[in-house]
C-alpha cells in the first residue's frame, strides 16, 4: 500500500476510527490521550461532577443557613437539614441525633416514616427512637468524633443491631456535628442505592459545620427568647406589686390628708371658741358680775349713815375696800379677757400696755421696739399678733427666769413680724412633753393668718418666739367670722 | 493477560484493551467487557489489558491516541471500539458476536 496515496478503503476505515475518536470524546467517556511524548489524563468529567457536587453543597449551606432565618423551632431547622444532606448523598432516610445529659443519644429529628413502626424487645412502641444508648455504629462515630462509611453493615463488628421492624439498613453514612472540642451529635443518613461514595462522605462533611451553626443558633435564640420572657414576667409582676404598694400609700395618703384636715379645723375652731369665751366671760364680768359690784357698792355707801355700835366702822371701811378691790379686779380681767387697748389703739398701742402691765408684777425689764408700724392692721391680724405676744410674755414670767425681754414688731413690704426673745433658762423644743399647750395655739392663730410661727430655743440660751404673718393675703378666717 | 483459555467449538476471540491506569472510565471499560464476554464468549476469549501510562509505545504503534479502547485482534474482521463500551449493543455489534448456542 502507498502511504503517499492511501486507497478508499483505507481513507474510509480511518476516517471511521476518527468520527470514533471524536464520539468517544464528546460522550466524555475518555480518560486519557496518548500522544507520543507523554498520555495526558482527561478528568473533565471528574471535574464537573465535583463542581456540581460542590454548589450543591453550596446550595444546601444556603438553605440551612435562609431556614434558620425565618423557622420557629429547632425540629425545622433539623428537617431542613436533613432533608439536604439526603439530597446531596441520594439517601432514602437519615437523622439528627445529639447526645443528651446522660450520655445517650436523642432523635432532633428523623425523616422515615416507617421509623415509627419500631418496637422495643418488649414490644412497646419504639419512643421515636428516642435516647439510646452509644455503643456500635453511632458510639463509634460520636466517641472518635469521625465519620463512618458502611456499605456491608453485616460485615460491620457488632453490626447496627437495628430494634425490631426498624426498615433494612443497606448502607450508612454518618458524620459527627462538632462544637469546637465536643461532639455534641451525629447526623447520619442510610440506603444510597450502589452503596456510599467517598465523594458523598465529603458532601456530607461539609455540611456538617453549617447543621452545628444553625442549629446551635436557633438554641440560642430559644434561650433568649425564654430568658426574655422570663424577665418580661418578672418586671410584670414587679410593676403589679409596686403598683400595688403606691396604691395603698396613696390610699394611706389621702387618709392622712383627712386626718390634717380635720385637726386643722378642729384647732382653727379651738381658737375661735377660745376667743368667743373670752368674750363671753368679759361680757359677764363686765355686765354681770362688775354691775351688780357696783350696785353692791352703792347700796353699801347708802347704809354708811345708818350703822351704829363698836367696831362698826372699821369693819364697813374693810368690807367698802374689798369691794372696790373686787370691782377693779373685775374690770381688769375684763380687759385682759378682750383688750379693749387693742380696738381704740390699735396694736403697738396694745402692746405698749401690755408691757407696761408685764413690768409691774415684778416681771424682767421688757424693751419694746416697733418699726413701720403705724397703720392699723386687719383686726385679725392685731388681734393674733396680740395674743401671740401675750402668751410669750406669761411663758416667760411662768418659765424663763428671765433678766431682759425684747419685743419688736416690724414691718418690711408687706409682712409684719413680731419677736419676744428672752436670756431666760430656755428648753429643749424637740422634747414633745415640754412644749406648753399654749405654743400650739399661737402656732394656730398664725397658721389662721396664712402666717408662718417658730420658736428656737435651748437650754440655758434663752428663747425666741417668731410670727410672720403677711399683710396682703386675703384670710379666709376673716371672711367667715 | 486475562481469559478462560480453555478449548471450545468456538475460536478463541482475542482482545487488547487499552486503559489509562486505574482511572474511571478505563475501569468501566474493564468491567464491561467482562461482562459481555461472559455472555457471549464464555471460555472463549483472551483479554490483554495494556496501561497506556506505563506503555504508550504500544498503542502508539497501534495507533491509539484515546484511552479507554478495545482492539479485537482476531478472527478477523478486527475492530475497534473506543470509550467504556457502556452501550453493549452496539459493542456487540461492532465486535460481530452471537450468543452462544
Amino acid at each position: 500500500m502507498d502511504p503517499e496515496n492511501p486507497a478508499d478503503e483505507t481513507l474510509k476505515a480511518r476516517l471511521h476510527r476518527a468520527e470514533s475518536v471524536l464520539d468517544a470524546l464528546r460522550t466524555g467517556q475518555v480518560d486519557a490521550l496518548v500522544g507520543e511524548d507523554s498520555v495526558f489524563l482527561i478528568r473533565l468529567q471528574e471535574v464537573e461532577e465535583e463542581a456540581r457536587r460542590r454548589n450543591a453543597v453550596i446550595a444546601g449551606i444556603n438553605r440551612v443557613f435562609q431556614e434558620a432565618l425565618t423557622c420557629e423551632t429547632e425540629r425545622q431547622i433539623g428537617l431542613t437539614c436533613l432533608d439536604v444532606a439526603e439530597a446531596l448523598t441520594e439517601s432514602e432516610g437519615g437523622f439528627i441525633g445529639e447526645i443528651d445529659r446522660n450520655g445517650s443519644m436523642g432523635n432532633i429529628v428523623i425523616s422515615r416514616p416507617g421509623i415509627d413502626l419500631c418496637r422495643m424487645g418488649d414490644r412497646r412502641p419504639h419512643p421515636r427512637l428516642g435516647a439510646f444508648p452509644l455503643r456500635g455504629v453511632y458510639g463509634s462515630i460520636l466517641e472518635q468524633g469521625k465519620s463512618l462509611l458502611i456499605n456491608r453493615p453485616s460485615m460491620y463488628p457488632g453490626g447496627l443491631r437495628l430494634p425490631e421492624g426498624h426498615p433494612p439498613v443497606q448502607s450508612l453514612l454518618g458524620v459527627p456535628l462538632v462544637q469546637g472540642e465536643r461532639v455534641f451529635g451525629m447526623l447520619a443518613v442510610a440506603n444510597r442505592k450502589g452503596g456510599y461514595r467517598e465523594v458523598d462522605r465529603a458532601c456530607l462533611e461539609s455540611l456538617a459545620p453549617t447543621v452545628v451553626q444553625a442549629y446551635l443558633k436557633k438554641r440560642a435564640e430559644r434561650e433568649i427568647q425564654k430568658l426574655l420572657q422570663e424577665r418580661e414576667a418578672e418586671i410584670r409582676s414587679r410593676t403589679a406589686q409596686v403598683l400595688h404598694q403606691s396604691e395603698e400609700l396613696r390610699r394611706k395618703n389621702l387618709q392622712l390628708e383627712k386626718e390634717i384636715t380635720k385637726r386643722k379645723d378642729l384647732s382653727e375652731r379651738l381658737v375661735t371658741l377660745l376667743e368667743g369665751d373670752r368674750n363671753q366671760i368679759s361680757t359677764a364680768l363686765h355686765d354681770g358680775l362688775g354691775q351688780e359690784l357696783v350696785v353692791a357698792k352703792m347700796q353699801l355707801e347708802e347704809l354708811r349713815g345708818s350703822l351704829e355700835g363698836p367696831d362698826v366702822e372699821p369693819r364697813f371701811e374693810e368690807l367698802y375696800d374689798r369691794l372696790v378691790r373686787s370691782i377693779r379686779q373685775a374690770r381688769e380681767i375684763s380687759r385682759e379677757l378682750r383688750p379693749s387697748e387693742l380696738v381704740h389703739f390699735g396694736l403697738v398701742g396694745a402692746l405698749r400696755a401690755l408691757k407696761d402691765k408685764t413690768e409691774k408684777v415684778e416681771g424682767p425689764g421688757i424693751r419694746f421696739h416697733t418699726s413701720n408700724c403705724s397703720e392699723r392692721l386687719g383686726p385679725d391680724i392685731e388681734l393674733a399678733l396680740f395674743r401671740i405676744a401675750q402668751e410669750s410674755l406669761i411663758n416667760v414670767l411662768k418659765h424663763a427666769r428671765a433678766a431682759f425681754v425684747s419685743m419688736d414688731l416690724i414691718r418690711v413690704g408687706e409682712t409684719i413680724q413680731l419677736t419676744v426673745e428672752d436670756d431666760g433658762v430656755g428648753f429643749d423644743p424637740k422634747e414633745p412633753g415640754l412644749i406648753p399647750h399654749g405654743i400650739s395655739i399661737m402656732e394656730e392663730r398664725a397658721r389662721l393668718c396664712s402666717g408662718e410661727f417658730h420658736i428656737e430655743s435651748r437650754e440655758g440660751r434663752g428663747t425666741v418666739v417668731v410670727a410672720r404673718v403677711p399683710l396682703n393675703e386675703t384670710l379666709p378666717s376673716r371672711n367667715r367670722r | 493477560m486475562e481469559g478462560a483459555g480453555t478449548p471450545s467449538s468456538r475460536e478463541t476471540v482475542v482482545f487488547q484493551l487499552f486503559v489509562a491506569g486505574d482511572e474511571s472510565h478505563s475501569r468501566s471499560a474493564m468491567d464491561n467487557l467482562k461482562a459481555i464476554c461472559e455472555v457471549y464468549l464464555p471460555e472463549c476469549h483472551e483479554i490483554e489489558v495494556v496501561d497506556v501510562l506505563e506503555c504508550s509505545d504500544l498503542a502508539l504503534e497501534k495507533k491509539i491516541f484515546v484511552t479507554p479502547a478495545l482492539l479485537k485482534l482476531s478472527p478477523a474482521p478486527g475492530a475497534t471500539i473506543y470509550g467504556t463500551l457502556s452501550e453493549k449493543e452496539k459493542v456487540v455489534e461492532a465486535l460481530g458476536l452471537q450468543r452462544e448456542g
